[in-house]
């Protein structure tokens, strides 16, 4: 019963899980600077630089605040769930040079 | 002792105890050898460069402060092809990009000494402290054998070193100015040596030999 119980637990668990990607931030770059994931993915951007970097939608002369994030110093950490299909550009506030891009787009037949 | 005295012997010490560090076992290699002398000579190369620069552009020489600037920008592309070869050419341009930021701050200075204005003085000022701790983060997360923090300070007293030549330009004090200079051109071993060596110590197999 107890183990049962358990995978059910799991499989819930799973079932509920939104896939995640991951952008780790290093040496002033986001290092997947052109990532294309499936629409529901929760990107989480992962700064290993020992300063503050911003994870800004759009571009330095036009930021759309779709989503903005703050990663104050190394080890933080910004997560945002995409659902909608499409480009989403970003940068960062501090360091206008570091640009990256996420593609959405829709779930290919088979995909969790 | 004097205050430049007192930091040129601190900025010697961390070098000294940074190269003890960092320096590979061994003999090292022409690799790293000429990894050494590129740094140096580049970064000395790089104040010498940005000297002539404010001096024309303090003195109005417009030509003249376009050509040094062109050359200076040479040496900071020559920089980021170094650090490229060793970390990616997409570290080499985030270098390149950091590297221009804190000339651009130094242009800002100049033309507020040029214009006896203060406030941009002093913007620019706090512009290129920040900046060191850019810079500072950007070598460290490149290679965690330099802290932080000690590059950070070097890059700081490179800009109090090249700000004291500026100010002395301004007045016309030649005498000062070209000491001050020399000065400046020095401490760049002081960053170089230490980044060589760590560079040398965290790839041995390109840098240094049995």
């Amino acid at each position: 019963m107890r183990t049962a119980w358990l995978a059910l637990a799991l499989w819930a668990g799973w079932e509920g899980a939104n896939p995640s990607a991951p952008v780790e931030i290093r040496t002033f770059q986001f290092r997947q600077a052109s990532l294309e994931v499936p629409v529901g993915t929760e990107v989480v951007w992962s700064n290993r630089d020992a300063v503050e970097h911003t994870v800004t939608s759009g571009a330095p002369d036009s930021a759309d605040g779709a989503f903005a994030g703050e990663l104050a110093d190394s080890g933080a950490a910004f997560r945002h769930r995409f659902d909608r299909t499409g480009t989403y550009r970003y940068f960062c506030q501090r360091h206008h040079f570091m640009r990256g891009e996420i593609r959405v787009v829709p779930h290919t037949h088979g995909e969790s | 002792m004097s205050l430049m005295s007192r930091v040129t012997t601190a900025a010697a010490a961390i070098t000294a105890a940074l190269t003890l560090i960092v320096a590979p076992a061994g003999a090292q290699a022409t690799a790293a050898s000429d990894l050494r002398t590129t740094l140096n000579t580049g970064l000395s190369e790089h104040v010498w460069l940005a000297a002539a620069a404010t001096e024309a552009a303090l003195a109005g020489r417009g030509g003249e402060f376009q050509s040094a600037a062109a050359a200076l920008d040479a040496n900071s592309v020559a920089l980021s092809q170094a650090i490229g070869s060793v970390y990616g050419s997409a570290a080499g341009t985030a270098f390149l990009e950091l590297w221009r930021k804190h000339i651009t701050f130094f242009v800002d200075y100049t033309t507020g000494v040029a214009k006896k204005d203060r406030a941009k003085q002093d913007q620019a000022v706090q512009n290129l402290l920040g900046y060191a701790d850019d810079f500072g983060a950007f070598l460290s997360s490149a290679n965690p054998i330099l802290p932080k923090d000690v590059v950070a300070g070097l890059v700081r007293d490179h800009a109090v070193g090249l700000k004291a030549v500026v100010d002395a330009q301004a007045k016309g004090d030649w005498t000062t100015a070209y000491a001050k200079l020399r000065d400046a051109a020095a401490h760049m071993r002081m960053i170089a040596d230490p980044l060589a060596g760590a560079i040398a110590k965290q790839f041995p197999e390109k840098y240094a030999m049995e």
